[in-house]
C-alpha cells in the first residue's frame, strides 16, 4: 500500500486519543507500517484535538497534508465541516458524529451553528462521501451514507 | 500492547509503537541514567507520564518534578557531580529559567555526564513563543543532537549520554512538538544494568567548580576545547544522514522534522535533490559540510525558526572560497511556524518549482467557526472571572500570568489583558501603577506559578509597597500541563509531602492584607475584590477551587458514580442569556432563535452557574426537569 491517511478530529475531551491509539494499534497488528501523532495544543477541553494516522510504506511526516486525508473520521458537526473543507482528498470518505459542541462564537451569537446540511456533499459541490452517525457511533448500524458520486467508485 | 512500565523495564530486546516521549525513557532505562529532573511544560510532560508506568520500587533512577526548570538543571547537575548520570527536561521557554545555571553547565567539569531535554515548539502550539533554542547551545559552548522521530529520539539519547558522558560536558537533546507526540514502532535494545555505584564522588579536584576571575577564563578555554572534540565526533558520526539521489546540481541541508516534510515533498518529484540530514546541530561537521557544498551547484538550507545553520553555512562557504549558490530563508514566513510538509511544499516551490507536482499545492479556506481552547465546565476560574469583572471598572488594568487562567483574556471575560510569562504578573502590574492613581491594577496568578517563580515579585511588591491587588487562583494542581502536583498539593510525584500552604507563606513575607475565598462564592468574591482594591497597599485575594476537570475524573473513577447535571427551565427562562453570555460556560448552548440548552456530555452538574441566572431558570436535573432538555446529544 503507497499510503491511507487517516484524519481524527474533535474537541478535546470527546476521546480521540483513545480512538487513534485503537486505531494505531489495528493498523500494526494487522500488519501495516503506520505513523501518527496527535496535535492538541493547551493541553485542555474545549480546543480542537486531531490525530493523524498514516499507514503505508512511503510514509515520512507523522502528518497529514492538507487535502490528504482518505479518511476523516469527526466527533462533531462544526469540526467535521472544518475537516471535509481542509483536509479531506477529493473522492474521500467522511465518518462524523452528528452532535454540536458550540464554539465560542456560536455561543455568544456571532456566528451560525453548522447545520448537517452543510456537511453532506450535493454532486458538483464535492466529491465525497459522508457518513452521519447518531449514538453510538461503533457499531456503525445508526449511520446514514450520502454519496455524491457512483456506488462503484466508492468500492475503487 | 502490555504495561508500559512492564515494557519500559523489559531485559531483552523488543519493537513497540511508542511517542517519541515514550522511547525516550526506555533511553533512559539503558543508558544507566540515575537521577532525571523536570518542570511540566508541553510537549514534554508526557516523558513523566511515561516514568510514572515503572512501579516506584523499581525505577532505576530517582525522579523528581522540581519548584521550576532552574531548580531541575541545579538538582540534575548537582547530582551528576557525584558521578551519577542525570538528565534535566522541560518546554523551550522552560530554558529562559534554568538559563542562569544552564549557560554555566559548560564550564564544568560534569563527571557523571548530563543530558539536557529540550521541547521546543514550532509553531508555539503551547507556548508563548516560538523561541530557538538552538541560539542558547551556542551561547553556552553545548553540543545539540535532533532526531527527526522517535526512533531517533530512542537512539539519539543514547548517543548523547555516551558523549556526555566521555567528555564530561552537558549535551542538548533537543526535540520539537510533534517529534515528542509522534508515534511509531520503534527497535529498543537490551537493558543490562549494571551494579550501581552509588559512591558521593564528587572531589573538588575534578572542577575547578568554581567560576570566578580567572579561572572562568580558563574553564572558558576547556568549554571550547570539548566543543572541537565534539565537532570531530560528529564528522564521523553515522548518525548524520545523506539521502544521495544522484543529483550533482541541488542539494539540501536540514535536520530535525523538516528533514520527513521534506522527504514526504520530494518523493513524488522527478528530480530529486541529495539531502545532508544533520544529526549533530552544534557544533556543526564541518568537513562533512564542506564536502556536500563541494558536490552541488546549488545548495537549500532548509531549517525551521531561525538562519542558525545558514549563516555558519555560508560563513563556512565563505572561508573555504567554494563557488556554490547557497539558498537561505527567501521571506520573513520562511521564519515564522512549523516546518509541516504544507509548508516545505510552498518553500521548495518557491525556489525549485519543477520539484514539487502542482496539483500538490493545496490551500483550502476553512468555512467552520474558530474554536479556541476554553475553562472546562464547572472551572473555578470561570466563576472568579465573572465575579471578579464586577468588582472593577472597564479601565482598570488586569495581568494575566501563566497558566488555565491566561485563557480569561477571551470573551466573555477579558480579564488578564497583558500575559509575558512565569511569575510575571505581580511585578508588570506593580510598574503599571506607577504614577497611575486612576486605573486599578490586578494581577492574576496560579499557585503551581507562585511556586515557580513568582515569589521575587511578590517579596518586591511587599518591600517596595506597590499598592496593587494580587489575585491567586489556587486549585491545588498544576493543570494547564496536566494535573502535576506542586509544593502546596500535599504530595510530590513520588510520596505525600507537607504541602507548604500558601496564605502562610505570604503571611510570612509580610503581605498584610489577605482575602481568601471559594470561587463558587461569587458575591463575596466580588464583594472581597472591591475591598482589597480600594487598600492602598499590596492586597492578596486567595481566590480559590479545586481543578473541576481533576475532581471530575477521579470522581468518575469511585463506585456509585452518577453523572449530573443542570437544566434550563424552560417555562422560567427569560433568554436573558447570562449564562451562555457573560458566565459563558461552553455547557451552554444555544439556538437560533436565542433558547438555551445544556449540552449534557458537558455539563458536571457542579451548579456554579445556577447564582449567575436572574430568573432562576437553570436548576439541578431532577428538581423540574428530568432531563428531556437534550440537544448536546445526537441529532
Amino acid at each position: 500500500m503507497k499510503a491511507f491517511n487517516i484524519y481524527l478530529t474533535g474537541v478535546g475531551g470527546q476521546g480521540i486519543g483513545l480512538i487513534s491509539e485503537t486505531i494505531l494499534r489495528a493498523a500494526d497488528h494487522a500488519g501495516h507500517a503506520v505513523k501518527s501523532v496527535d496535535t492538541h495544543g493547551l493541553a485542555q477541553r474545549g480546543g480542537i484535538v486531531v490525530s493523524h494516522i498514516r499507514l503505508g510504506t512511503e510514509i515520512f511526516s507523522p502528518l497529514v497534508p492538507a487535502g490528504r486525508a482518505d479518511l476523516v473520521i469527526a466527533l462533531e458537526r462544526h469540526e467535521a465541516l472544518r475537516a471535509m473543507a481542509t483536509q479531506l482528498k477529493p473522492k474521500g470518505v467522511l465518518v462524523y458524529y452528528n452532535t454540536s459542541w458550540q464554539p465560542l462564537s456560536v455561543r455568544l451569537n456571532q456566528t451560525a451553528e453548522t447545520r448537517p446540511a452543510e456537511i453532506e456533499p450535493s454532486p458538483g459541490n464535492r466529491e465525497s462521501r459522508s457518513t452521519r452517525c447518531s449514538r453510538p457511533i461503533f457499531p456503525t448500524s445508526g449511520c446514514r451514507t450520502w454519496s455524491s458520486w457512483p456506488k462503484s467508485a466508492a468500492s475503487g | 500492547m502490555k504495561h508500559m512500565g512492564e515494557m519500559l523495564l523489559r531485559r531483552e530486546p523488543f519493537s513497540e509503537i511508542v511517542m517519541g516521549n515514550t522511547a525516550i525513557v526506555r533511553a533512559m532505562v539503558e543508558a544507566g541514567t540515575r537521577v532525571v529532573s523536570s518542570y511540566p511544560g508541553s510537549p514534554t510532560p508526557e516523558i513523566a507520564t511515561a516514568i510514572g508506568t515503572m512501579p516506584q520500587d523499581q525505577r532505576p533512577f530517582y525522579f523528581e518534578f522540581s519548584t521550576n526548570e532552574k531548580v531541575a538543571t541545579e538538582l540534575a547537575y548537582g547530582a551528576a557531580l557525584n558521578g551519577h548520570l542525570a538528565t534535566v527536561f522541560f518546554k523551550s521557554v522552560g530554558l529562559n529559567v534554568a538559563a542562569d545555571t544552564f549557560v554555566q553547565l559548560s564550564l564544568m567539569n560534569i563527571i557523571g555526564g548530563m543530558v539536557v531535554v529540550l521541547g521546543d515548539d514550532p509553531g508555539a502550539n503551547s507556548s508563548q513563543n516560538e523561541q530557538d533554542n538552538r541560539h542558547y547551545a551556542k551561547l553556552s559552548y553545548t553540543p545539540v543532537l535532533e532526531p527527526a522521530d522517535p526512533a531517533e529520539v530512542y537512539h539519539f539519547y543514547r548517543e548523547a549520554a555516551r558523549l556526555s558522558q566521555s567528555l564530561k560536558m552537558p549535551v542538548i537533546l533537543r526535540l520539537t512538538t510533534h517529534v515528542c507526540h509522534a508515534k511509531q514502532k520503534v527497535a529498543f535494545g537490551a537493558w543490562n544494568p549494571e551494579p550501581r555505584d552509588d559512591a558521593p564522588r564528587f572531589d573538588p579536584a575534578n572542577g575547578p567548580y568554581i567560576p570566578l576571575t580567572h579561572m572562568a577564563l580558563e574553564q572558558k578555554r576547556k568549554a571550547l576545547q570539548r566543543l572541537e572534540s565534539v565537532r570531530q565526533r560528529a564528522e564521523a558520526s553515522p548518525l548524520n544522514r545523506l539521502v544521495d539521489n544522484a543529483n550533482r546540481q541541488r542539494g539540501i541541508i536540514t535536520m530535525g522534522l523538516p528533514f520527513l516534510s521534506l522527504m514526504e515533498v520530494v518523493n513524488d518529484a522527478a528530480h530529486r535533490p541529495d539531502i545532508l540530514k544533520l544529526a549533530y546541530v552544534h557544533p556543526l561537521p564541518r568537513k562533512t559540510i564542506v564536502d556536500f557544498l563541494n558536490h552541488h551547484q546549488a545548495v537549500k538550507i532548509l531549517e525551521e525558526l531561525d538562519d542558525v545553520l545558514e549563516v555558519q553555512i555560508k560563513a563556512i562557504a565563505f572561508d573555504e572560497g567554494l563557488p556554490v549558490k547557497i539558498i537561505g530563508k527567501t521571506d520573513l514566513d520562511d521564519w515564522v511556524g512549523e516546518y509541516t510538509p504544507d509548508k516545505v511544499r510552498q518553500i521548495i516551490a518557491g525556489i525549485w518549482p519543477d520539484m514539487v507536482a502542482p496539483s500538490t499545492l493545496i490551500r483550502r479556506d476553512d468555512p467552520a467557526p474558530a474554536r479556541p481552547a476554553q475553562l472546562c465546565p464547572g472551572c473555578g476560574h470561570r466563576s472568579a472571572f465573572h465575579a471578579i469583572k464586577q468588582a472593577l471598572a472597564p479601565t482598570d488594568i488586569t495581568v494575566a500570568d501563566i497558566g488555565c487562567h491566561t485563557l480569561g483574556f477571551q470573551a466573555p471575560y477579558a480579564m488578564g489583558q497583558l500575559l509575558m510569562c512565569m511569575g510575571a504578573s505581580t511585578a508588570m502590574a506593580s510598574g503599571l501603577r506607577l504614577f497611575n492613581t486612576r486605573r486599578k491594577v490586578v494581577a492574576f496568578m496560579g499557585d503551581s506559578t507562585f511556586f515557580h517563580a513568582a515569589l521575587p515579585g511578590i517579596i518586591n511588591a511587599v518591600f517596595n509597597r506597590h499598592p496593587i491587588t494580587l489575585i491567586l487562583m489556587e486549585n491545588g494542581t498544576t493543570a494547564m500541563t496536566g494535573h502535576q502536583d506542586h509544593a502546596a498539593s500535599g504530595r510530590n510525584v513520588n510520596t505525600p509531602t507537607d504541602a507548604i500552604p500558601v496564605r502562610q507563606v505570604l503571611d510570612g513575607l509580610g503581605v498584610k492584607h489577605i482575602f481568601d475565598v471559594d470561587t463558587y462564592q461569587q458575591a463575596k468574591l466580588t464583594q472581597l475584590v472591591r475591598e482589597a482594591v480600594a487598600i492602598d497597599d499590596f492586597s492578596v485575594v486567595i481566590a480559590r477551587h479545586p481543578c473541576m476537570l481533576k475532581f471530575t475524573r477521579e470522581r468518575r473513577k469511585t463506585a456509585g458514580y452518577e453523572q449530573r447535571h443542570v437544566v434550563i427551565d424552560q417555562t422560567v427562562c427569560e433568554r436573558v442569556h447570562t449564562c451562555v453570555e457573560t458566565f459563558g460556560c461552553p455547557t451552554f448552548n444555544r439556538d437560533d432563535q436565542g433558547k438555551v440548552t445544556i449540552n449534557t456530555d458537558l455539563c458536571i452538574g457542579d451548579g456554579s452557574c445556577i447564582q449567575t441566572c436572574p430568573t432562576q431558570a437553570i436548576v439541578p436535573a431532577g428538581k423540574s426537569d428530568p432531563g428531556k432538555s437534550n440537544p448536546g446529544g445526537a441529532a
